[in-house]
Formats: structure tokens, C-alpha cells, sequence
């Protein structure tokens, strides 16, 4: 039992760590065009300032490759290419998938001239980008720039997602959007909705007689949308590629029907955010050393028994600025688990240490240790240790009960009552009586 | 008168050497000579032996023997004969002659019968001679006319009365004639004749005060049943029938035999009382001591008569002295050449032995025939053990010394386990590598007799230094307990009946295939030492039952721990004592030694099965051991009121007894019924019910109806099993019935019962086929020995004349007791054949034939548990249907979920769910559970019929058998005609759940049997009707060669959730 918890535990931590291995800065910026670098300059010059390498490519180049010697060369690939039909070298849709399979991060960014293979890829991610020339059209809800089309939408911050991880907090100022919409696959759990439009909003070619049922109406149509793999590897769909421009960025927000004006859009600010989410410089945590003993021992027992108090305890490191530091929450749970939880307990927090005490539930079998603990915007975090718990053996169970007394008093006197009646039975010879009658 | 006696005295001699030349040619074993016969006369004598002539001699050569008699009388010079011959025989006077050459003192010759057909021309004389001689006082005058026919004989004769009346039974003729009689009268008409008593004494003092040799068979018995210290030695020469009549009157033993070659050879030992004789003798007693003390009167007057005589009788003596002296002389010479012979021959006889074979039979044939019977006995029982050993060793020596079949795994396992880790390890061990995650007690959820004994063996050995290897003491532990329940059958059934129906007994169940099946090496489970323990525990009881005591109820109780300890079935055992005890009370038979032996073996038993901890408290709670318990009370109850009656009177034993008949009864029925009710008595266990009803099973509880070993007996097996046993199985019963006792009616019992069980359920066949064994021997047995008796083997035409009521008699036997031979012949053919082509396969490696006759090996289990073993992580869990459970913790040492110990119905249920879902559900519950891997079972390929798509709707009906699995049903799998098919017309919910697909994954691409398409299952004869398929939550991890194990590892969740 001892080297299955072992190895559960270093699995679990090699696992985490591995991935964080990979966190790395390196990363590759595939764009359609090189003017792409000019207009999108703030945010790269942005990442760069972050220290982030970054590598340009177009994305035909016919020297692309992810993949070098079974190695992945990069650790983040950003996709700014929406429009284009087939990547060159050895990339393609596949390559991707299995980059993001590697624990690879991928920021896509979509317009209304995207093509199918990006399409494909947001399928293979559980998102699902509108048919190209479409866009995302707001009657009310369209800047003051807007040419008429209603399709430069302004996206309110509370159509955020509620989750300060993935988006930060305090955005006050909406968001401008001019791009294609995405439907999240109903089925997958991991796909966020970061950002949905407004109930007004819907996404159908702008040039074109509505003659059919849009794709995707109201608060269904994604603006952003981002996929938390299980191996922790971070996707992030935005459905315009404008969105990152330096236009957008520093452009006032005026929304053309309710007329609040905003100097700045509230873009770079989420942009950002999402860069630091999807890059995972935050919301990324590991488990360390998991011990579990019974009550009042150093070493972890080959088996529990039933009704012993077991302490257990993990320690929860948090990726914050490139560094580990203790993890601070209030709910860590711990489930002790034998196909239900028997125990459901919240770990105490300690600099970083979570720890509880509690007793063991009196059915014997398989028990699993298990923290998951999975919220929105921190990597799925983990921990499963086996451990047997057995019944008493037999020289456990009580010996002289009180209640079982009168039987014991009744059993020896039975002993001592045989024992005298035979020796009066022996011994004792009744004259034989006269019976003659 | 000196010439005349010289003629005389010549006719003597020739009389004398004719005796001796009789004697040379007649004498057994054409060796001995008269001096060496004498010689083994003598010795038997001096062991105070009888001898018995071979029958009543021969008209014409009488005097052989009574030479040889009158020699041996010589040597033991203290005692004296009353000689009692009959007439057609022996004629007095040939004997008289002897006694006088041979100057044998103390001879009375009494003449027992004249037979008027035989007479001879001289007996009338001889008999008036005799009568003078022996009978009446001679009076001087009268005797020397008479005299002149045989001077010298009168004149020995004389002498001879003289010494009579010195020995005190002189005057008493009147009484020595109604002796005579008497016994003349008793012989004649098949009586005892000891009423006739002289001078008030017994016979005994009778006979010892005189030191007198009998011939007669009456005095043989008296001085059986009276003298049996004395210095007496007796002589008989009656026929063998009569000393059997006589003996078996008899108050003490009698032993009568044959004297062989070189050593006395008893042949019969009679006992046996009667009482009633001697009351009426101790009557007669007084009526004649009146007569005696008449006789003694005239005693002393012919006293004085007596001293007259004195003067003529030395003459004769002198003369005696003389001729006496020329015949000793003669009798030492013939006497020495003989022995020279007789030297001559023991000489080359030995040398003769000592050239041949030192083992050869002649040993045999020197001892006696106790010592060759036991010789015999153990023989047959050795080769009967010996034969059951090595007849179950077929699978062994065809394929290698393995653990076969499934539960053998396990208890292999935990053998292991008990010899690596110790007794009290095995008793605590919580195994989690089974039942995941719910884990199981083996310590407390097994019958470990079969480890602790198989753990003892291993000690024992090794502490003799014998390094065997675990693995071994388990393939062999079943063949030798079979030998050893051989011995067992045979005690047992000798308990019951006879020494050779034990051997019978033991000859059958040593191959008989009902039991061969279920312990042939390999076959390591509990049935294998169950079945010993069983009929030891039968044997025990049977003792203790006709002794009654203590002691062997004890042995008994014991013998029954041992058996709860190693197998299941001891509830059978713990209701059969009971239902036995039930039918002696019916019966009138209950007596204190039943009662002894049951409250005995019912205490300590139960107490002591309560110490495996398998068992527990149910022996005093659950419903199959309440029998015992009610029993238990109904014996003290019958005591109390046998006691209780014979304190009162008849009508307030009536009253009182309804009264309490009537509140008891109403107080148990309460009491069970709120014992019932509150759980106390646990309900009836669903395995008990199917032993009752043969359909509760099926109709109720899946898991049980399942196994095929639960599945209700066809006829055919029945006789596959036992061939002949069934058909003698009647015969044996009909025996017991005619001749009751107690013992045979827990016999019948047990048969009756057992025939019944294993009616229902082919596991029990088990449990019969030792009774089958038991009652045919019986059978067999007395067959035999009816019938063995009337062949005839001698070629005398007389005894065939002599059965005329019986026409036919021998040949009617000779059939009778070859048609048995036969019989029992082609049974030992068939149980061998049997034995090797069914019961002997490993069932973990296969082998088939092939086209050009090869054999072709299939070994794919162990292929696959080994790839298991050395290619999965080792905390992986492996999902199978439990059949597999055991092989798979044991050979691949990895954690399963289910297992053969199908404790836990819920789990099972849940797999089968699994195997019987499609795809998608089915991944819930693996997940649910966190199985790694799936293995199944497939034969499509190489037709191998107990695979797991045959077995299929056991797991869809024991999924659909639970709650979470309601909707599982089982019509669903069905094609709408009802049909199981697999091939295109079959239900789609079958194509498509888990099983279907993992069995048959890539299987439509192959191509099987020439002429059939791809994809054509050998087993089912179908072409598969779903091929091309994929699987999305499964993987291929490994097929085995010939396809029999195909494993799947379960994928993760998609990395991206789709």
C-alpha cells in the first residue's frame, strides 16, 4: 500500500510539474500578413515587455513546425491567422490538437474571414465559429463608429464571465467587437464563456437577407470563449481578431443607442488578462507532498482499521510571478471515497498546508484520499492516494464485555455445579431402600 | 496255553504291521510317517488341542488313527481315555488288541452305538466281550471258558480292570451303562449329553479327577464349556458338522481344527451360552446320587473280590513283561527308520523353498488362516488406496503438475499465503486485491481446513526435510485424500455390515468418477478433503451410535469440526445425524446410547464448529441447523418423559403429558415465530431453498441458478457418474432393509437423502456417489457370499445329489457369480475411461485435436494473466465477469472486482451491467468503479463453448437483477422469435452493448473455417452480424493467440472533453 500511495502522490505531482516545465515564455505567433505586427503592435510589444519570446511566423511558412525531435519547441502558440486555409510545414489541425494535448497554450483569434481549418480546430475544442463572412450584429447595442452595419458591437463587462481568474476584475469600460460568433458544444465541460453578447445580439452575414435561422442568437453567441484542457492546457477563442488591434485598444466606447461614452475601451485590459490566463501565469496550482497518518504516528500505516483517527494533509502551491508560493483558500474539500464519499471534510489552511483529522467510517474496503479540487480559472488540481481499511482483527474487538457478565457468572457456576454434582454422584452411595410395595 | 499264546501273539504281529503299513500309505501329505504323525498327535495334544479326525473313519481302516491315538497316549503317560467308538467303525475289539500291544494304561472303552445294518460277523462276540471287559465285574469262574478265544487279550483285560478300579469309577457299570445311553440316545438325536453324571460330581470334576481323553463329541463340549484349565486333553473324531452343532451350544469358546503338515490349524471357535441346560442338569444330579450311593455298596464287595484275582494277574504280567519287551524293540526300529525318512524329506522339502523366489506365496500359505484373512484385507486396501491415488493423476501426467479450474486458484492462493505468513496472518487477512474497492475478509469468509491442512503437510514435510514445493502439496493433496476416504469407506461400511463389503466398498470409491470428478490432481478444493471428513465423521457416528459412549461421540465431534472446517456442505451432515436420531425415535429404537452419542456429538460439535469464524453463531441461529437443535431438545424431552413414566402411573402420565404436549407446542411456535420475525432465526438462505425446490433457483436468484454445477442432474450423468452403482444401489438398500439396525438405517437414510440432492443440484453428486459405493458393496457383497457358497467346487457327486429342492444349484451360482464379475469389470473399464477423458483436464490449459490427429495445446489463459502480470500497473484493476476472478488475482496478481466467492450480489450485478450496457453507459460504471482494463473470454475462434458470449445472458439477467440495473431486461437481447442469435437477425440491443463488441472487435475481418465467410463464430454457427465497428472508450491492449482472452484497456476522459 505504502508504494501505491507513493506512487499516486509522485504522479500527481509529476504530472503538475511537468506541465509547469512547459509554462515556459517561448512562444510563436503565426499571423496572415506581416502588417499584422503594426497594427497589433501594443499587444505584442506588451508581451514582449512581459518577457515572453516570441517567435513570428506567417502561417503558411513552410518552415512551420511544433514539433522537433518528439520535443515541442514552443510553449504557447498564438493563432492570428483567421483567414488562413492551410498551415505550412508540418502544422496542421492535428499538430495542434496534440500540441494542446502536450500541455501546449493556444490563443486564437478568429474574424469574419476565417477559415475551415480554424473552424476546425475550435471544433476539436468544443467551440463552434460561425460560417465565414458572417458576423456578430447588435442593432442596440453598436458603437458610435460604428459604418452601419451594427457589426462593431459593444460588449457590456457583465456579460463576463464571473470568474476574476480568467478575466480580472474591475473592468468597467465595455468592450468593442467586431468579428465572427462562437456557440460553445453544449456537451463539453470545459469550455468557458468568457464573453457572451448581449440578448439583442445575434450572428448572420451582414450583406445578406436573413433567410434562415441565425447560428447563434442572444446570450449564446460567444465573443470569447476558452477551453481548460484536463492536462491543464489553456485555449482561448476570440472571435475577432480586431479585437486585439491597437485601434480597438485605445479607441473611446460609445455605445450608439445608450449613449454612455467611455474613453477607452475596456479591450487591452481583458486582452491582457486573458494573454496571462491562457500563458498560465496565474491560476496555476500544484500538489505537493500528501502525507496521511493514523492519529499519534510518524509513518503512514501498511492499513487502516476501521474507527482509527487518520490525519491527512497536502501541501498546495500556487504559480504566482514565476514563483511558488503557498496556496490561501478556504475550500479545499477532502472526500475519502470508496466509490461515494464516506468523509467530506474542508481542509485547514496553514501557510500553504491543508490538513484535517477525522475518524475513519466503520466499512471496511478500498478507500481512496481524494482532494478535487476544481475552480474556474485555477488549473484542475488533483490528488488521489489508495489506502486499505480493514476490519478489526480478531484480537481487537472487546474481550470482557459488561453486559455479557450474567453469562459469564452463569457459565462458571455451571463448571463449578458439574464439578460437584459429579463428585457427589462418585462418592455418595445411597443405601438401597426397602421399595417393596 | 504258552503255545497258544505264542499263535496268538504271531496273528498280533501281523495285525500290527498291517497298521503300520496302513498307516505309511494313508498319512497326509504322503511324508509322514506313523512316527511323525504320532509326533503331531502329541504336540497338538500337549497344546491342549483338539484333534478331529477328518471325519467319522473309514469302516475299513479304523485302526490308523486309533494306533496313532494309543501311541500319543503313551507318551503322555498321565492321562487315561474313555475311547467312544462307534460300532460300524471301530470294532472294540481291534481296539482291545491295540491296547494291549501297546500296554496302555487306564483305557476304558465304552462302545457307543451297534448299528444293526453294519453289523459285523464277529461284533456280537466282541460286543459280549466288551460288555464283560469293561461293564461288569468278571467273575473267576465264567471267564476261563470265554477266555480261550482271546487268552492273552482276557488276560491284559484283567489287568486292565484292575487299574479301572483303582481310578474309583470301578462298580459303577450300572451307571457307566446309562451314560452310555444316554449319550448313544443325545448323539443320535442332536443333544447334549451331560444329564448323566457319575457319583454326584460335574462333569467336570469328572473328567478332570480321571485325566480321561474323550473321543466323544459330548465330552469334547463338557470339557469345552467346563474344563478349560485343566491338564485335559481331547480327542474327537466326529464330523465338522457336528462339532458345529455342538459348538455352537457351547457356554465357551471351542476351538476345533485340523491337523495340517507341520502346525495345528483351528477352524472353528464357537461361543455361546445356555443356561437352560444346566438347571435341568443339576436335577438329575440329585436323582442319581441316590443311585451312587446304592452303587458304592456293591463296590466294596467285589473288592474282595478282587484280591483273588491279584495271584493270576502276575502271572500274566510276567508273561506280558516278556513279549513286551520284543515289541518295544521292534516299534523303536520301525519308529528310527521313519524318522530318518521323515529327516530326509523336511531336508529337500527346505531345500526346495529356500531355492525359489523369497517372496513367493508359500509364506502365505504357512500362515494361519486369521493371519492370511487380515493379509488379505490389507492387501485389497492398499491397492484400492493405491489405485485411487494414481487414477486421478491422468491430468498430471498429461499436461503438467497445475492448479486446475477456478476456486482451486484461490484456495492455492491462500494456501500460499497461510505457509508464507502464518496461521494468524491468514485468520486477519483483508485481501483488497479482490472485490475492489469493496475488499473481502478471506480469513473470515472461508473454510480454511483445506489450508491448514494442506499448510500441515507442508511443515511436516519440510521438517523432514523433504523440500516439496507448496504448489505440489496442493495438486496432490485431493488424490490423497481420496485414498485415504478409501480406507475410511471401508471401515464404514464394515461398521455397517462386514469386513468384505468394506472392501467392496473401498474398490468402488477409489474410481468411482462421481467422487474422481471432484478430486482428480490439481483439483485443490475443499470438496476434495470434504468428502473424507464426511464419511469419517459417518464412521465415527456409526461407532458411537452402536457403543454409546463418550469416547467415540467425542472422536465423532471432532471429526465433524474438521469437516465444518473445509467445506459447506457439513449442513447436510448436521441435518442427516439429526433426521437419523428422528427415525430411531420413531422407530422405537431410542435407547441411552443414542442418547449419549447424539447429545455428545450435538454439544461439543456445534460449540466447536462455532469456532470458524465462516460460521459464526449461525449453528444456533440460522434454519438449517435449527434441526439439530430441535432434535437436541426432543432427546431430552423423550428421556424426561421415559424417566417421568416410569414414576407415575398410566393415566396421570396422560394427563400430564397432553398438558405439556399442548404448551410447549404453543410456546415454541411463538417463540420461532418471534425469533423469525426479529431476525434472529436468519431466513432461509437462498441455496438451501434450491436444494429443496429445484426451480427456486432459477426463478429467484440468478447468481446461484448460474453455475453450471447448481444446474438440476439429467439421467445421463447419473450413470455417467456411477454406471453400475445405480443399478445396485436398490440391491444394497434392499439388504440393509432385511436385516435392520440401527446403523442401517442412517445408511438408508443417507442414501435416500443424498439420491434426492443430488437430484437437484450435479454439485452433490458428490455426496451420493460415497453412499452409491457404500450400498453397492453391501450389494456385491452379499450376493457373493450367497452364492459363493453354493458353488461347488469339489467334484462329489453326492452333496449334488443330496439338493434336490435346489436344481441347478451350482450352475445357477457359477452365472450369478460371473454375471457379477462382469459387471464389475466393465465398471472399472468404464470408470477409467471416464476418469480420463472427462474428469482430467486442467481446464486452464485446453488441448483439441487436430486434423492429422495432433494434439494441439491451447494455453492462452496463462499467456494472458502472464502479459497482465508483466505489462499493467500494478495497482490496475481489471474488470471480468467473476469467473475469471480467482485465475486472474492469483496468476496475474492484479486487483479484479469480482470474483467465484459471489458474496456480494450487488457488485456482481453491477458488471454485468457493464458487459451488458453499450459503450457510453458502460463507461460510467467502469469509471465509477476505476477499472483499467477489461478481459474477456472468447471461443468464436477457436471454439471453445464456455466462453463469456455463452454466458452473457447470465450477465444480463444478474444486471438486470438489481435496482440500478432495472433497465437491463432480459427480452431485450432477444430477437422478437425469442431467438439468442448473434448473427445479423439479432437483437440490435445485443449487437451493441460492450461484450458483444469487445468479443467481437476486429473479428468480422477474420476468416475461421474454410467455406464461411469472414467473421463466422465456430461456436454459435453464425456469421457475426455487427463487424465493422470501432471502439471509443476501449482500446485493444491484448488478444491471446487463438483469440480465447482478448483484454481492453479503458481510455481517459478526452483530454479536451469531447
Amino acid at each position: 500500500m505504502e508504494v501505491y500511495k507513493r506512487v499516486a502522490g509522485i504522479l500527481v505531482v509529476a504530472i503538475i510539474s511537468s506541465s509547469l516545465v512547459f509554462a515556459g515564455k517561448k512562444t510563436l505567433v503565426l499571423v496572415d500578413n506581416w502588417s499584422l505586427r503594426e497594427t497589433h503592435s501594443i499587444f505584442f510589444r506588451t508581451l514582449r515587455e512581459k518577457g515572453y519570446d516570441l517567435t513570428f511566423k506567417t502561417a503558411d511558412d513552410a518552415s512551420l513546425a511544433l514539433v522537433k525531435y518528439g520535443e515541442f519547441l514552443y510553449d504557447n502558440l498564438i493563432l492570428f491567422s483567421p483567414s488562413v486555409e492551410e498551415f505550412g510545414g508540418s502544422v496542421n489541425v492535428e499538430a495542434i490538437t496534440s500540441f494542446i494535448d502536450g500541455g501546449g497554450n493556444v490563443l486564437v483569434a478568429a474574424s469574419s474571414q476565417v477559415g475551415d481549418t480554424i473552424r476546425e480546430l475550435a471544433t476539436e475544442c468544443g467551440v463552434e465559429l460561425d460560417e465565414e463572412k458572417t458576423a456578430v450584429i447588435d442593432h442596440l447595442n453598436y458603437d458610435m463608429a460604428d459604418q452601419g452595419k451594427h457589426t462593431l458591437i459593444v460588449a457590456e463587462p457583465k456579460n463576463l464571465l464571473d470568474a476574476p481568474m480568467v478575466v480580472g476584475s474591475k473592468i468597467s469600460s465595455p468592450f468593442l467587437f467586431r468579428g465572427v460568433g462562437m456557440v460553445a458544444d453544449q456537451e463539453n465541460p470545459l469550455v468557458l464563456n468568457v464573453l457572451h453578447a448581449s440578448s439583442t445580439a445575434y450572428s448572420f452575414n451582414p450583406d445578406t437577407k436573413i433567410d434562415d435561422y441565425p447560428h447563434a442568437v442572444g446570450k449564446n453567441t460567444l465573443l470569447v470563449a476558452a477551453l481548460q484542457a484536463r492536462n491543464n492546457a489553456r485555449v482561448v477563442f476570440v472571435g475577432s481578431l480586431e479585437f486585439f488591434s491597437d485601434e480597438l485598444f485605445t479607441s473611446p466606447v460609445q455605445n450608439a443607442i445608450g449613449k454612455q461614452k467611455f474613453d477607452k475601451s475596456g479591450n487591452e485590459q481583458l486582452a491582457f488578462n486573458l494573454a496571462d490566463w491562457v500563458f498560465r501565469e496565474k491560476g496555476v496550482l500544484r500538489v505537493g507532498a500528501v502525507k496521511h497518518l493514523k492519529k499519534g504516528e510518524s509513518t503512514p500505516p501498511q492499513y487502516y482499521t476501521v474507527f482509527e483517527e487518520v490525519s491527512y494533509s497536502v501541501v498546495i502551491d500556487e504559480l504566482k510571478g514565476g514563483k511558488w508560493v503557498p496556496f490561501t483558500a478556504n475550500d479545499v474539500q477532502l472526500e475519502f471515497v470508496r466509490i461515494d464519499p464516506f468523509v467530506r471534510t474542508t481542509l485547514q489552511p496553514k501557510n500553504g498546508k491543508f490538513s484535517t483529522t477525522f475518524k475513519l467510517p466503520d466499512v471496511y474496503g478500498v478507500y481512496q484520499f481524494r482532494v478535487d479540487y476544481n475552480r474556474i480559472g485555477y488549473t484542475h488540481l488533483f490528488s488521489t492516494t489508495q489506502v486499505s481499511v480493514r476490519p478489526l482483527e480478531h484480537t481487537q474487538y472487546e474481550r470482557f464485555i459488561y453486559s455479557a457478565f450474567p453469562y459469564y457468572a452463569s457459565a462458571f457456576s455451571m463448571m463449578a455445579g458439574v464439578v460437584l454434582f459429579s463428585i457427589v454422584f462418585l462418592h455418595f452411595k445411597d443405601e438401597p431402600k426397602e421399595k417393596k410395595e | 496255553m504258552a503255545t497258544l499264546m505264542k499263535v496268538k501273539h504271531s496273528q498280533l504281529e501281523v495285525a500290527i504291521d498291517e497298521v503300520f503299513n496302513e498307516l505309511l500309505t494313508h498319512t497326509p501329505h504322503k511324508i509322514s510317517s506313523q512316527g511323525d504323525k504320532v509326533e503331531m498327535l502329541a504336540s497338538a495334544l500337549e497344546k491342549n488341542q483338539c484333534y478331529i479326525g477328518r471325519k467319522t473313519p473309514k469302516k475299513d481302516k479304523p485302526l490308523n488313527y486309533l494306533g496313532n491315538i494309543f501311541r500319543v497316549i503313551k507318551k503322555n503317560k498321565d492321562c487315561r481315555v474313555v475311547l467312544i467308538t462307534w460300532l460300524q467303525s471301530v470294532d472294540p475289539s481291534y481296539c482291545a488288541k491295540l491296547v494291549l500291544r501297546e500296554k496302555i494304561e487306564g483305557i476304558k472303552i465304552l462302545k457307543v452305538k451297534e448299528s444293526s445294518k453294519h453289523e459285523k460277523i464277529d461284533k456280537s462276540l466282541a460286543i459280549e466281550w466288551f460288555k464283560e471287559l469293561c461293564v461288569k465285574p468278571l467273575e473267576n469262574s465264567e471267564k476261563s471258558e470265554r477266555s480261550s478265544l482271546f487268552p492273552s487279550i482276557l488276560e491284559a483285560c484283567k489287568q486292565e480292570y484292575v487299574d479301572l478300579n483303582d481310578h474309583g469309577i470301578y462298580g459303577e457299570d450300572d451307571l457307566q451303562q446309562k451314560l452310555k445311553s444316554a449319550m448313544v440316545n443325545n448323539v443320535l438325536q442332536s443333544k447334549i449329553v451331560n444329564e448323566c453324571l457319575p457319583g454326584g460330581t460335574s462333569w467336570k470334576e469328572y473328567v478332570e479327577n480321571n485325566k480321561v481323553f474323550t473321543s466323544g463329541l459330548p465330552f469334547c463340549l463338557l470339557y469345552a464349556s467346563d474344563v478349560l484349565s485343566v491338564n485335559i486333553r481331547v480327542l474327537c473324531f466326529p464330523s465338522c458338522e457336528e462339532v458345529n452343532f455342538y459348538g455352537a451350544k457351547a457356554d465357551v469358546t471351542l476351538q476345533l481344527g485340523l491337523l495340517g503338515h507341520d502346525s495345528f490349524v483351528p477352524l472353528i471357535k464357537v461361543t455361546k451360552e445356555d443356561g437352560g441346560q444346566i438347571q435341568r442338569l443339576e436335577q438329575t444330579i440329585s436323582n442319581l446320587k441316590k443311585e451312587i450311593k446304592k452303587l458304592k455298596e456293591m463296590k466294596a464287595e467285589s473288592n474282595r473280590q478282587k484280591q483273588s484275582l491279584n495271584e493270576k494277574i502276575n502271572k500274566a504280567e510276567h508273561a506280558l513283561h516278556v513279549k513286551e519287551e520284543e515289541y518295544k524293540q521292534i516299534i523303536e526300529d520301525m519308529a528310527k527308520d521313519a524318522r530318518d525318512s521323515i529327516q530326509k524329506i523336511k531336508v529337500s522339502s527346505i531345500n526346495m523353498k529356500t531355492s525359489q523366489a523369497p517372496w513367493g506365496l508359500g509364506w502365505l500359505y504357512r500362515l494361519s488362516p486369521e493371519k492370511q484373512d487380515t493379509m488379505l484385507k490389507m492387501m485389497v486396501l492398499t491397492l484400492a488406496a493405491v489405485l485411487s491415488f494414481s487414477t486421478r493423476l491422468f491430468s498430471v501426467l498429461r499436461f503438467e503438475s497445475v492448479i486446475h479450474e477456478f476456486d482451486p486458484y484461490f484456495n492455492y492462493r491462500t494456501t500460499r499465503f497461510l505457509t508464507e505468513e502464518g496461521f494468524y496472518k491468514f485468520h486477519n487477512w483483508f485481501d483488497d486485491r479482490a472485490w475492489y474497492p469493496l475488499g473481502r475478509i478471506i480469513g473470515g469468509t472461508i473454510y480454511p481446513g483445506l489450508m491448514v491442512t494442506s499448510a500441515v503437510l507442508y511443515h511436516f514435510m519440510w521438517f523432514f526435510h523433504i523440500t516439496i514445493d507448496i504448489r505440489n502439496v496442493c495438486v496432490f493433496l485431493a488424490p490423497l485424500f481420496s485414498s485415504f476416504t478409501t480406507l475410511v469407506t471401508y471401515q464404514f461400511t464394515k461398521e455397517l455390515k462386514d469386513a468384505g463389503a468394506g472392501l467392496v466398498a473401498a474398490a468402488m470409491i477409489s474410481i468411482v468418477p462421481g467422487y474422481i470428478s471432484r478430486s482428480v490432481a490439481g483439483s485443490y478444493d475443499n470438496e476434495g478433503i470434504a468428502i473424507f471428513c464426511m464419511l469419517l465423521t459417518y464412521t465415527l457416528w456409526i461407532k458411537s451410535v452402536k457403543t454409546g459412549s463418550v469416547f467415540w461421540s467425542a472422536l465423532c465431534a471432532l471429526a465433524y469440526f474438521y469437516m465444518v472446517s473445509s467445506w459447506g456442505g457439513y449442513v447436510f451432515l448436521i441435518n442427516l445425524i439429526p433426521l437419523h436420531v428422528l427415525a430411531l425415535m420413531a422407530t422405537g429404537r431410542f435407547s441411552h446410547r443414542i442418547y449419549v452419542a447424539y447429545s455428545t456429538v450435538y454439544c461439543l460439535g456445534t460449540i466447536l464448529s462455532m469456532q470458524i469464524s465462516f460460521v459464526g453463531f449461525q449453528p444456533v441461529q440460522s434454519s438449517e441447523h435449527m434441526a439439530a437443535l430441535g432434535v437436541f431438545g426432543l432427546c431430552q424431552i423423550h428421556v424426561f418423559v421415559d424417566y417421568v413414566r416410569s414414576r407415575l402411573n398410566t393415566e396421570q402420565f396422560n394427563v400430564l403429558f397432553r398438558s405439556m404436549v399442548l404448551l410447549v407446542g404453543i410456546l415454541g411456535t411463538a417463540a420461532g415465530a418471534v425469533a423469525t420475525a426479529t431476525g434472529k432465526i436468519s431466513p432461509w438462505t437462498g441455496r438451501f431453498y434450491s436444494l429443496l425446490d429445484p426451480s427456486y433457483a432459477k426463478n429467484n436468484i440468478p447468481i446461484i441458478a448460474s453455475v453450471s454445477e447448481h444446474q438440476p442432474t439429467s439421467w445421463s450423468s447419473f450413470y455417467f457418474d456411477l454406471q453400475l452403482l445405480v443399478f445396485l444401489f436398490p440391491a444394497g438398500l434392499y439388504f440393509c432393509f432385511s436385516r435392520l439396525t440401527d446403523a442401517n438405517i442412517f445408511i438408508i437414510m443417507y442414501g435416500v437423502t443424498s439420491i434426492y440432492f443430488a437430484g437437484v443440484m450435479v454439485r452433490l453428486m458428490l455426496v451420493l456417489a460415497p453412499v452409491m459405493c457404500i450400498l453397492s458393496g453391501i450389494g456385491v457383497s452379499a450376493t457373493l457370499t450367497t452364492y459363493m457358497k453354493n458353488l461347488d467346487v469339489k467334484k462329489d457327486k453326492k452333496s449334488k445329489r443330496a439338493d434336490a429342492t435346489y436344481p441347478m444349484k451350482n450352475e445357477v451360482a457359477s452365472a450369478v457369480v460371473f454375471m457379477v464379475t462382469a459387471f464389475l469389470i466393465t465398471y472399472t473399464f468404464h470408470c477409467t475411461w471416464v476418469t480420463s477423458e472427462a474428469y482430467s483436464s486442467p481446464s486452464i490449459v485446453l488441448s483439441a485435436r487436430s486434423g492429422d490427429g495432433g494434439r494441439i495445446i491451447f494455453d492462452d489463459f496463462r499467456e494472458a494473466y502472464y502479459w497482465l502480470r508483466q505489462n499493467t500497473a500494478e495497482d490496475a484493476k481489471v474488470m471480468s465477469w467473476w469467473d475469471y476472478g480467482y485465475q486472474i488475482t492469483a496468476m496475474a496478481n492484479r486487483t479484479i472486482l469480482v470474483d467465484n466467492n459471489t458474496w456480494n450480489n450487488t457488485h456482481i450485478s453491477r458488471v454485468g451491467q457493464a458487459m451488458a450496457s453499450p459503450e457510453e453507459k458502460s463507461y460510467e460504471i467502469m469509471r465509477e468503479l476505476d477499472v483499467n482494463y477489461v478481459l474477456v473470454i472468447f471461443g468464436g475462434l477457436t471454439g471453445y463453448s464456455s466462453d463469456d458470449i455463452n454466458k452473457f445472458l447470465w450477465m444480463v439477467r444478474i444486471g438486470g437483477s438489481t435496482d440500478r440495473g432495472s433497465h437491463i431486461k432480459e427480452a431485450d437481447y432477444y430477437t422478437p422469435q425469442g431467438e439468442f442469435r448473434i448473427d445479423k437477425d439479432g437483437s440490435p440491443t445485443l449487437l451493441n452493448c460492450l461484450m458483444y463488441k469487445m468479443c467481437y472487435y476486429r473479428f468480422g475481418q477474420v476468416y475461421t473455417e474454410g467455406g464461411k465467410p469472414p467473421g463466422y463464430d465456430r461456436v454459435r454457427n453464425a456469421e457475426i452480424g455487427n463487424k465493422d465497428f470501432e471502439l471509443d472508450v476501449l482500446e485493444e491492449a491484448y488478444t491471446s493467440e487463438h483469440w480465447l482472452v482478448r483484454i481492453y484497456k479503458v481510455k481517459d476522459l478526452d483530454n479536451r472533453g469531447l
